[in-house]
Order: C-alpha cells, then sequence, then structure tokens
C-alpha cells in the first residue's frame, strides 16, 4: 500500500536530530524585546506628534497634487516603413521630447504620437514612501510591526502576482506579471490553461499613474519594498529591491529593482477596453521599462520602471511599420501612446542605445 | 490590560516548538531557517501574548505567524533553499529501505511549489487544518486554499512521476 501525504510529510520532517528549542532563552529574548518596544512606545509619543504634523502639512499636497495635465503636443511619430530585424544599421530618430511635467493639455483632436502622462522618480518616490512610513510607523528607525496579524501582510486583499514568463521574438525569456495568489517564483515555469488568469497577461485593468500614491514601503532584513496604490484602489506597483542596505532609512535610488502590477481579488475588469497594463520583469532584476499595453480606442497605455541598460529610446513596430516611439523615462511612469491611422497593436517593442544598437526587443503584448 | 504570563509562555513553547519546527521545516525546506523563522514567531508570541491569549488560541497564532514569516521570507529569497544547500544531512544508518530518498522526493516535490500553495498544503496535510482553518492562518479566501492546494498537489504529483514513485498523494481527501 502506498503511503499517503500525511506519513510522507511526517516522514521528511523527522526532527529526531534536531535540538529541542530553549524555551527559557527565548523567554529572556522576549523580555528584552518588550522593554525595547516600551521604551520605543514612551519615545513615539513625541514621534506621533511630530507625524500628524508630517500628515497634515506633507500628504495634503503628496495627495491632493493630483493628475499632472497631460501633454498637449506629443512629439510626432515617425511612421515610416522600418526593418525591426535590422535596426542597427538604421537607427529611428528621436525628435526632440518636451517636459512631460510643463507641457500644457493635450488638444482632444490629438490621433497619434507619444505622451508621457504621468513620471515619478524613484528617489521621489522613496521620498513619499518615507512621509507615508513616517506618519504610519515612526520615524526612521523605529521598528516595522513585527507582529503579523491576520491579512496584515495582504493589505486590501492584494497580492503579490505571479510572474508569468513570456517569449522574446530573440527566443530568449522574460517575465510579465498577472494577478495571482502565490509569491513572485524567478525559477518556475507556470504551466497555465487557457482562461487562467495568467494566462491573460498583457490584459489586466490598469489606470493611469497620474494619482498614484504611495501605499506602503517596508524594509526587511533583505531589501525593502515600496508600493505605489492606483487611486482606485484595486492596482498598485510593487517595488521590490533585493540587497542588504536598503532601507526606508535612506533614500534609495531603487537600482535592480523589481516591479510588479498588482491586482486584488476584488479586481473585476482584467479584459475589455479599459487602460491595462503588464509589467516587462527580467528574472535577475534586470531593469523594467515598460508595463505593457492594451488599445483602448486608438489609444495604447503603458509605463514602466528603469530602463534597460544603455538605452536611450524605444521603439514600437507593428509588424514591419514603426507606429511610436519614445524617449527612455527612468522612474515609474505611465504613458500614452496613439497609433497613426491604419497601424496595429504593436507587435514588437525595442530599444535602442545612442549608437542605434539594439539593446532590448521584446514583444508588448 | 492582561497580564504576560511567562510560565504559561514557557510550557507552550516547550509543548509547540517542536510541532511549528517541523510545520516550518516544510514550508521553508531547512532546517537551520525553520528555527529561525520559530524562534521569529515565538517572539512576536511574546509580544502579543496578552492579547493573544486572551482572544484566540496561541497555538493557531504561533502557527500563523511562522507561515507567514516563511512565505515572507521565501517570497524576498525568490526560491526555497534546496535542501543539498549548506552542510549535508549526516547519512542515516537506519535507512536500509530508503527512506531518505523518499524524503529527499518530498522536499524537491515542495521545492517546486509556489510558497503560498505549499504552505497550503502543508496545513492542510501535515497541520491537519481544515480548508477554513487554513484560510485563516494564511489570510487568503477558502477558495484561495482551495485552488492552491489543489495546485500543489497537482505540482506535487508530477515530481513524483517523474521520480519513478506512485504514491497517494491525496490519501483520499479532496483539496
Amino acid at each position: 500500500m502506498s503511503p499517503d501525504i500525511r506519513e510522507l510529510f511526517d516522514a521528511a520532517a523527522d526532527d529526531s536530530r534536531q535540538p529541542p528549542i530553549d524555551a527559557e532563552a527565548l523567554l529572556a529574548r522576549g523580555r528584552r524585546k518588550v522593554r525595547i518596544r516600551t521604551a520605543g512606545a514612551t519615545l513615539g509619543t513625541g514621534v506621533l506628534a511630530a507625524a500628524a504634523v508630517v500628515a497634515v502639512t506633507q500628504f495634503p499636497s503628496v495627495v491632493a497634487e493630483g493628475p499632472v495635465q497631460p501633454a498637449g503636443t506629443p512629439f510626432s511619430v515617425a511612421t515610416a516603413e522600418t526593418t525591426p530585424t535590422a535596426p542597427s544599421t538604421q537607427p529611428p530618430t528621436l525628435p526632440p521630447t518636451p517636459s512631460a511635467t510643463t507641457r500644457p493639455p493635450q488638444s482632444a483632436a490629438q490621433t497619434s504620437g507619444t505622451e508621457l502622462v504621468r513620471k515619478l522618480s524613484y528617489a521621489e518616490a522613496a521620498r513619499r514612501c518615507t512621509l507615508r512610513m513616517r506618519a504610519e510607523y515612526g520615524a526612521a528607525g523605529t521598528p516595522v510591526p513585527t507582529v503579523i496579524g491576520p491579512g496584515e501582510s495582504q493589505r486590501e486583499g492584494m497580492y503579490v502576482t505571479d510572474l508569468l514568463r513570456i517569449k522574446m521574438p530573440d527566443g530568449t525569456e522574460a517575465h510579465c506579471s498577472v494577478p495571482g495568489s502565490a509569491s513572485p517564483s524567478y525559477t518556475q515555469k507556470p504551466e497555465v490553461a487557457p482562461g487562467d488568469a495568467r494566462a491573460e497577461c498583457g490584459r489586466l485593468t490598469w489606470t493611469n499613474l497620474t494619482s498614484w500614491t504611495v501605499a506602503e514601503q517596508r524594509d526587511t532584513d533583505r531589501g525593502l519594498v515600496a508600493i505605489l496604490l492606483s487611486n482606485d484602489r484595486r492596482a498598485m506597483l510593487y517595488c521590490d529591491i533585493d540587497g542588504p542596505g536598503a532601507s526606508r532609512e535612506k533614500t534609495t535610488a531603487f537600482p535592480g529593482a523589481s516591479v510588479y502590477v498588482l491586482h486584488g481579488p476584488q479586481s473585476s475588469g482584467r479584459a475589455g477596453g479599459s487602460p491595462s497594463g503588464v509589467l516587462g520583469a527580467a528574472p535577475d532584476s534586470t531593469p523594467v521599462h515598460w508595463l505593457g499595453a492594451v488599445k483602448d480606442g486608438r489609444q495604447i497605455w503603458g509605463g514602466g520602471g528603469l530602463a534597460s541598460k544603455g538605452a536611450v529610446r524605444y521603439v514600437l513596430f507593428a509588424g514591419t511599420r514603426k507606429v511610436a516611439e519614445s524617449k527612455v523615462f527612468y522612474g515609474i511612469y505611465a504613458i500614452r501612446v496613439w497609433l497613426p491611422p491604419a497601424a496595429g497593436e504593436p507587435s514588437l517593442v525595442r530599444g535602442y542605445d545612442a549608437a542605434g544598437t539594439v539593446v532590448e526587443s521584446y514583444q508588448p503584448f | 490590560m492582561p497580564r504576560r504570563d511567562d510560565t504559561a509562555y514557557v510550557e507552550f513553547v516547550n509543548g509547540a516548538s517542536r510541532a511549528l519546527r517541523r510545520t516550518a521545516y516544510l514550508v521553508c525546506g531547512d532546517w537551520g531557517q525553520a528555527e529561525d523563522l520559530v524562534q521569529e514567531a515565538l517572539l512576536k508570541l511574546y509580544v502579543a501574548w496578552p492579547r493573544v491569549a486572551a482572544s484566540e488560541g496561541v497555538h493557531a497564532y504561533a502557527r500563523r505567524t511562522v507561515v507567514n514569516v516563511a512565505i515572507d521570507a521565501g517570497r524576498k529569497s525568490s526560491k526555497l533553499r534546496s535542501t543539498s544547500d549548506g552542510i549535508p544531512d549526516l547519512p542515516d544508518r537506519h535507512d536500509p529501505v530508503g527512506q531518505l530518498d523518499t524524503r529527499s522526493v518530498v522536499m524537491d516535490g515542495l521545492r517546486e511549489l509556489p510558497a503560498r500553495a505549499r504552505a497550503c498544503v502543508v496545513l492542510r496535510y501535515f497541520d491537519d487544518l481544515s480548508v477554513e482553518d487554513t484560510a485563516r492562518a494564511l489570510g487568503v479566501t477558502t477558495g484561495t486554499v482551495k485552488s492552491q492546494t489543489s495546485r500543489g498537489l497537482d505540482l506535487l504529483r508530477a515530481t513524483f512521476e517523474r521520480a519513478g514513485l506512485a504514491l497517494d498523494l491525496v490519501g483520499g481527501d479532496a483539496p
């Protein structure tokens, strides 16, 4: 008779050679920890007063900052036929790009072009995270609450998403991010059936980042996590830095960060005409630069984080036709693209360095 | 304010730490890390003892903390630590029928699972928790527990099949 799973687990977890845990030593550590927390609470009275000041003086301006006015004159898009297979010899040209935060509102008649809707630098994200953390948890150096209460690690029912490998045109693989209840795995290749949420990669509802706010940042012993929450509180960016030294006690530039798009299980509109996004994330923390997009009429919404090393611009192709071109934006940003007339859905994104050499190439959907 | 009962805490640690460490080991795959996780959870329990003792079962709280800490740790380290990492286990002289091989397959199978699916399977089939209790422990819905458990069992079954072992993974109990 085959052993059942309980017997297998029981045998696998044989701890007969493990020394017992010293309860008295734990008790001593616990008492010490309580003493420290008690002392911290006394100190924290003053900190809370300061945090209240921060909340009053800082958050209104942060939250009420609201959407950045969209651009009025998106830079033009060269729509000449190109050959994606040999871009290194014919690097696409990039028209001058106006400042994203100073351009006047766009005209309603916009039919083509690329517009940076919102850009939040990592330093600014970290600053906001720090403010938020101070208001919620006290001054820098205050221990992050260590007791994990029910559901506390999954605020608002949101989860870190699974990472689904996507195959690039050149045969290499990267990841995109999809809703899931499991933590990301860089080492596993999930096999999903048609209809599985993970098969819907690229079809997640995603509002733009115009009013996204930092919802949480916490440092762990292995890195730092910052979360930007969408204004509808149904999606968020999860910026995760693996590396010692990253801490909320200091501004961190997020080098080598991974950025995920998160969705809660309550999120309903994963498909359809809503602006959507998916993240192109590499397994080795290779910079993320594009949150993907879906078509919304003649518009495409996308966004991202860091650009590939050396990249200075990205070009979207529909087949062999170049349909949009964008400079590189470092930071967490939202971008809107209008497809030129008769252009199909972009099927390829290529990143170029200053010499016109392709530094990245992948499918945007 | 409830009083912190140190005697009761020590009694609880002496009585429950072994089971908690075994659960942690199955979730994280490493005895050293399992001990760290359990100690961390028990320290949190001590801090929260007055509240927890007055409101809910301390064992459920401790187990929930162990598993969530393990999941968080696994999330950061991206992958479960291999059982072959670090100092290898000493050969077991009392293993005439190859139990170590089977254990290795079990741990390899668990290692292949996403963290939450692994936790679901361990809580359901090692700790014998109900779907509802597992959901409470992990802070997820019962539907998530069912789907994650089912997914975990499928992956475990595949691992066993690759190892040429025909084992009753479900034990007659549906996820």
